[in-house]
């Protein structure tokens, strides 16, 4: 085991990953090292150090100056959590509505496709007719309108939904 | 979160911004404490103190209740001096600028032991303000205010294993400057 990576798990802290006996190793040579037991020893001292930084017992007294800052501020109120999370749960229709209008499209099709042949054939000709699949007409249309409308609508809202909710501590970077 | 803090935040919700007041006096301290070892600036540490707590007091809408206060206010703080520093264009320079709190009241009449420990803090302290704004505010995070690696690093909007890289670099620093 070398200094060098002794210092390393040293600095890494909590934060080594390595297995017990691994990490006891390097305890036991950083006991017998001049180099590696001064700076366990060091960052031992410092951890305390750093928590007590915190301490700001001559911190100045910002409490009136923010009272009077927010004295002009509109009232805030809570943003329930609920209206976020839930709004795509009161509308379930939308999520199925994309399944139906898919099959509702897949379904129409074929029975479309037979009448825009009957209709084309004596102009284009049934074969050149089955490939073009031209949009049908009448109620056919309105149908896989419909369930392509449908298909885009759920298709949406589930995007929607799957975005990330903002966080409540975001806050923008100005 | 503790139950004076959502007590104080419901009735800050309900229109009492008196009870905002409370939350920051119990938080003033430690939020001022973070802040001034990011920015190495006391005057410009109270400023943004203070509109850390302002900021706070207009986007209390979005604090979910459920999460501890401290955490969500130090994440203010920390994006608003950060924004401070690059507007300074300080954040990749790593001047050393000793702290200016050093001087705590009542220094001249310290034992011994007192002037040994605070010469120690002094020197942490300096040390602290060498390293880049990100390391000494995750050091702040982490160290100082206890937050978990998660927080400190939804804090500074990173991941998780950046906040350990920036931490591993923190001691290695500190130590090599202290030892």
């Amino acid at each position: 085991m070398t200094c060098a990576h002794v210092l390393d798990l040293i600095d890494a802290g909590p934060f080594a990953v390595h297995s017990a006996a691994h990490l006891a190793a390097a305890r036991a040579h950083a006991r017998n090292c001049a180099t590696c037991g001064p700076a366990l020893a060091a960052l031992r001292q410092i951890e305390p150090e750093l928590k007590a930084l915190g301490d700001q017992s001559g911190a100045p007294d910002v409490r009136m100056a923010v009272l009077a800052r927010i004295e002009g501020i509109p009232r805030v109120e809570a943003r329930p959590l609920e209206r976020e999370t839930a709004s795509p749960a009161r509308q379930p229709w939308l999520a199925w509505a994309g399944a139906f209008g898919a099959v509702a499209a897949v379904v129409a099709t074929p029975w479309t496709g037979s009448a825009l042949v009957d209709t084309l054939a004596p102009r284009t000709g049934t074969f050149t007719a089955s490939l073009v699949g031209l949009p049908p007409a009448g109620p056919a249309a309105l149908v896989v309108a419909l369930g392509l409308f449908l298909y885009a609508k759920g298709l949406f809202s589930l995007a929607a939904t799957a975005a990330p909710a903002r966080r409540a501590g975001d806050v923008d970077r100005d | 979160m503790s139950d004076p803090d959502r007590g104080a935040i419901r009735e800050v919700r309900a229109g009492d911004r008196n009870a905002f007041g409370r939350l920051v006096e119990r938080y003033q301290g430690r939020l001022f404490g973070l802040v001034v070892v990011v920015l190495r600036d006391r005057a410009a540490a109270e400023e943004v103190t203070q509109d850390a707590f302002v900021r706070a007091y207009m986007r209390l809408d979005r604090y979910d209740e459920r999460l501890p206060f401290y955490p969500w206010l130090a994440t203010i703080a920390v994006r608003l001096a950060q924004n401070r520093l690059h507007q300074q264009g300080r954040t990749l320079r790593r001047e050393g600028t000793p702290l200016d709190s050093d001087a705590g009241p009542g220094a001249e009449r310290s034992p011994l032991s007192t002037l040994i420990a605070e010469e120690r803090s002094r020197r942490l302290r300096r040390a602290v303000g060498a390293l880049s704004s990100g390391e000494r505010t995750a050091v702040m995070l982490y160290y100082a205010d206890e937050l978990p690696v998660r927080e400190v690093a939804r804090a500074l909007g990173v991941s998780t294993g950046t906040i350990k890289t920036l931490l591993f670099r923190a001691r290695r620093h500190l130590r090599e400057m202290l030892t």
